[in-house]
Formats: C-alpha cells, sequence, structure tokens
C-alpha cells in the first residue's frame, strides 16, 4: 500500500522573473557608448537616473512605464518593453562587444517573508519562525508535551535524556499512535540523525518532558491530561504544549476548570498552549470557534498558517467566546513519527502548537525573567501580523524567535 | 409512565466520573473527604491544580457542586484524535 508523503517534499522556489533584462556593460568607455546605442533602439527613451529628479522618482516612473533604466554609476541598464524585447537589445548589445553579461531581473522578496518552504537544512516551520536563526535552542527549559506519548527508540530521540510518564492505564509512554512523537518533535526535537532530513525541531535544548494523556488509539479522559499538567508543574516545567482538544458550540463559554488550572499554572511561571482546532473549512467560509481547553483566557490559543503565510482552511477562529492568541506553521510539517516510518508530513492546528512551545522555549532561555504571563506578553509583542490575514484568524500574528 | 420514571431513576444512579475544582488548594484534602463523605469514591487529589476526581452516582453532582470549599463540580468529558493522515487535520 502507498503511504503518504513519508518526506518533506521540498517546495522548488523559482525565481520570479519580473519581464525586463538586467544588462552589465564594460565600465571603461563601453558603457556610454552602449547607453548611446540603447536610446537609439528604444521605443520609450530610457530613463537615466538620477537625470530627471530624485532616483527613487526616476524608478517609480520607469516601473509605471515599462521603460527602460539606467544607472550610469554601475555601469547597468534593465531593460523594458516586455521580456521577448528585452532578451533581443540585450542580444545586439552584445553583439556589439559592449555587455560583460545579461539575465533576466528577478524579484527580490525580504527574507522571512512568506511563502516559506522546507529545504534541505530545515522545515519551513523553522524559517518561519526564524528559529532556524535564533542564538538560542531552549537549553535549561523544561518543556512538556503532553499527548499520545513518545518512540523513545527512535534514532533522534534514543540518546536524548527524556522523562516521562503514561497516565494511561495499562499503556506505557511508547507512542503507537504517531501524534505525540510528531509534536514532540518539532517542539524539540535534536539534529536529525538520519541524512537528507531538515532540522526540524524548534528548541533543540530543551529539556523535553513527555506525558502519555492520549492512548493508543488517540483518546484520552480529561483527568489524564489534568494529571499530566500537575506532573510538568510538579517537574518545574515552564511551558506544556497540549495538540488536543474538543469542537466547542457557539457562543459556549470557556470551561472554568480549565482556565482555573492555567491561571494557577501561569502563576507558577507555566505557559500552557494549546491546539485552537480544526473544525473550520474556510472553502465554505465556515469558521469554527476556538476549542476547548484553548478558549480558555489563560490558555494560548494557536491557529495554523500555511506556508504562504495565509490561515490554513482548516483552523478555528476567535469568533466565539475565546480569541485566538497568536499563530504558527500548521499545514504541511514535517516531523518524526515512530519507527518504522521515522518522519512524516502533518498538518493541522496540533502542528502549529508545538512550534508555539518552542519558540517560548528559545525565549524562556533568553531572560529568565520570561516566565508564566510575562513569557506570554513577550510572545504576543513579537508576534508578526501576516498580509491579508484578520486578528480573527492569527491572534496577534505568527510567532518569533528572539 | 412508570417505565419512564424507573429509567429516570435508573439515569441517575449510572455512575460517572467528576472533575470536582476547589477554592482552596491547601484545604483540598477537607474536600476530599467530604466527598467521600457523600459517597464519592476518590480517585485523585491534585493538589498543585487544585482538581480532585472521583466516580459516583449521577445524581450526586447538585451535591457536589453544593458542597463548601467546592468551586466547580461537572462531569468528566474525553478527547479524540482524528486518524493520523496526511489529509485530515490533526
Amino acid at each position: 500500500m502507498a503511504v503518504e508523503e513519508t518526506m518533506a517534499s521540498p517546495l522548488i522556489m523559482a525565481p520570479q522573473p519580473t519581464g525586463r533584462r538586467l544588462v552589465r556593460f564594460e565600465k571603461d568607455g563601453g558603457a556610454k557608448e552602449a547607453f548611446k546605442l540603447l536610446n537609439s533602439m528604444l521605443d520609450i527613451p530610457p530613463f537615466i537616473a538620477p537625470e530627471y529628479g530624485s532616483l527613487v522618482d526616476t524608478m517609480a516612473a520607469a516601473a509605471e512605464r515599462d521603460a527602460t533604466v539606467i544607472l550610469p554609476r554601475f555601469s547597468v541598464a534593465a531593460i523594458g518593453g516586455g521580456s521577448a524585447a528585452s532578451v533581443s537589445i540585450a542580444q545586439m548589445l552584445q553583439v556589439e562587444g559592449l555587455v560583460v553579461d545579461s539575465r533576466p531581473e528577478f524579484w527580490m522578496f525580504a527574507l522571512g517573508d512568506p511563502p516559506w518552504a522546507d529545504d534541505t537544512e530545515r522545515t519551513w516551520g523553522l524559517s518561519a519562525t526564524g528559529a532556524d536563526l535564533s542564538a538560542f535552542t531552549g537549553a535549561g527549559i523544561r518543556l512538556a508535551v503532553l499527548d499520545t506519548g513518545i518512540d523513545l527508540a527512535h534514532p533522534d530521540y534514543v540518546s536524548r535524556a527524556i522523562t516521562h510518564a503514561s497516565f494511561v492505564p495499562g499503556e506505557t509512554v511508547d507512542d503507537v499512535q504517531g501524534h505525540g512523537t510528531h509534536c514532540a518533535g518539532t517542539a524539540a526535537a535534536g539534529p536529525p540523525q538520519a541524512i537528507n532530513v531538515p532540522r526540524y525541531g524548534v528548541a533543540p535544548g530543551a529539556e523535553l518532558f513527555v506525558a502519555k494523556v492520549l492512548n493508543n488509539r488517540g483518546a484520552g479522559r480529561e483527568l489524564d491530561i489534568i494529571a499530566g499538567i500537575e506532573w510538568a508543574l510538579d517537574n518545574g516545567c515552564e511551558i506544556i504544549s497540549m495538540s488536543l482538544g474538543r469542537a466547542t458550540g457557539p457562543q459556549e463559554a470557556f470551561d472554568p476548570l480549565y482556565e482555573d488550572i492555567a491561571a494557577e499554572a501561569l502563576e507558577a511561571g507555566c505557559l500552557i498552549v494549546a491546539a485552537a482546532g480544526n473544525d473550520s473549512d474556510r472553502r465554505y467560509r465556515y469558521v469554527a470557534p476556538v476549542s476547548s481547553p484553548a478558549n480558555a483566557p489563560s490558555i494560548m490559543a494557536v491557529a495554523a498558517i500555511e506556508a504562504d503565510g495565509s490561515i490554513a482552511p482548516y483552523s478555528n477562529g476567535g469568533i466565539g467566546t475565546g480569541p485566538i492568541d497568536v499563530a504558527a506553521p500548521g499545514s504541511g510539517v514535517f516531523s518524526s513519527v515512530p519507527r518504522p516510518q521515522l518522519y512524516r508530513t502533518l498538518s493541522g492546528t496540533s502542528m502549529a502548537c508545538p512550534h508555539v512551545a518552542g519558540i517560548a522555549a528559545l525565549w524562556a532561555q533568553s531572560d529568565p525573567a520570561l516566565r508564566g504571563q510575562r513569557l506570554w506578553d513577550q510572545l504576543v509583542a513579537v508576534a508578526e501580523p501576516l498580509a491579508g490575514q484578520s486578528a480573527m484568524d492569527i491572534g496577534k500574528g505568527l510567532v518569533k524567535a528572539p | 409512565m412508570g417505565n419512564t420514571a424507573t429509567k429516570r431513576a435508573n439515569k441517575t444512579d449510572e455512575l460517572t466520573s467528576f472533575i470536582v475544582t476547589v477554592h482552596d488548594r491547601e484545604a483540598i484534602a477537607s474536600v476530599a473527604l467530604k466527598l467521600e463523605a457523600l459517597g464519592v469514591d476518590v480517585e485523585r487529589v491534585m493538589k498543585r491544580t487544585g482538581v480532585l476526581s472521583g466516580r459516583g452516582p449521577v445524581r450526586l453532582l447538585s451535591k457536589i457542586t453544593a458542597l463548601p470549599g467546592v468551586k466547580h463540580a461537572r462531569e468528566e468529558h474525553g478527547f479524540q484524535l482524528p486518524p493520523l493522515h496526511g489529509s485530515i487535520p490533526q
């Protein structure tokens, strides 16, 4: 049977041409001759910077007319008039022996802006959050993942010191279902042991605590989950990641049980983050409210975004009583799963949640004062709004690493 | 009519799991004792989070809620993940 996406399939980010041709001329005399020749070949006269007004105005005016721009200082011209015409003109100049080199002009993008893509070094989630460039690894920070457990014998964890406990009667912490190993991996996996596997753990230096609160079928009792929170607090964890929840009805109030627990945790210096839920279907403009327990005010509710920076179609929104607090990469997330498959790409707010937990660990390491509510405040303060996305969907925005 | 009444009585006698939070975490042990006195089989006492759990007949819920020191009480729910699949949001 075919198994879907056992490895990440990196998106190929091809350069995007503007339609103009970028030509570099010989500096010593050649450029002047070339510019003269170029002038005679063009239907629309070229804009020579800074011949008319300021350089900014000149560039804007040229762009508006798709005209050629000459930059004498650098002996460079961007030839307009469409890609075919500009290639033809560049070739004629080349025949005259005036051209050093010529190539299409490409659109440039600010580094760190969407769209992101997996590459050989890192997953797109690490690029989007800036975790791959952070000076921090989460070292010294205790991060708990409450889920279906973890495959302790997975090559990426076999030599890792992981504190673990199972709150599921009759089951060890070993992950059979797979969800827990994926979430723990996103939060805190170290460098992958296999070759050709990108880094996928946000906080590889964090102390990983894994509580099995969902059984091998992916089901769990609330009490086991609360016991897992208690265990994490007893162990001094600064962050708890919970990629679990249940759908809520419209205008359903948050559960005071979870609010009490999370408020106590914040007071004790522990931040709880939870998945906002996947009950929406934005293809039909249907947006479901934030799940429980993520809708509790003292639990950080995490929405999922796609690699192009848009809200994921399934991600719940802050339409009911509980808002979205922040967003994180959730679609097409590559991480670990139990042997023998080892790696898999999955989507959901469950995948976004451990990104936030990992980023929180990086911030917590960066400043010992950032604990509990102060850690929360820092995460939302530096979260980055995303173009075209509403606060209802992504809260304060995409979480960012220090 | 008689059957309906019997069914209703049976329903209230059904055993369920309760989750109870307390006002004062330091006094959680005394709340546990009160729950046991009501007939609740107390399973877990979690002092740090201020949560107690136990099993007993559904009909006890209103009495548990009214106990001094109890902040909230309700029946326990469960969570269920969807099947692990690349095309199903997790």
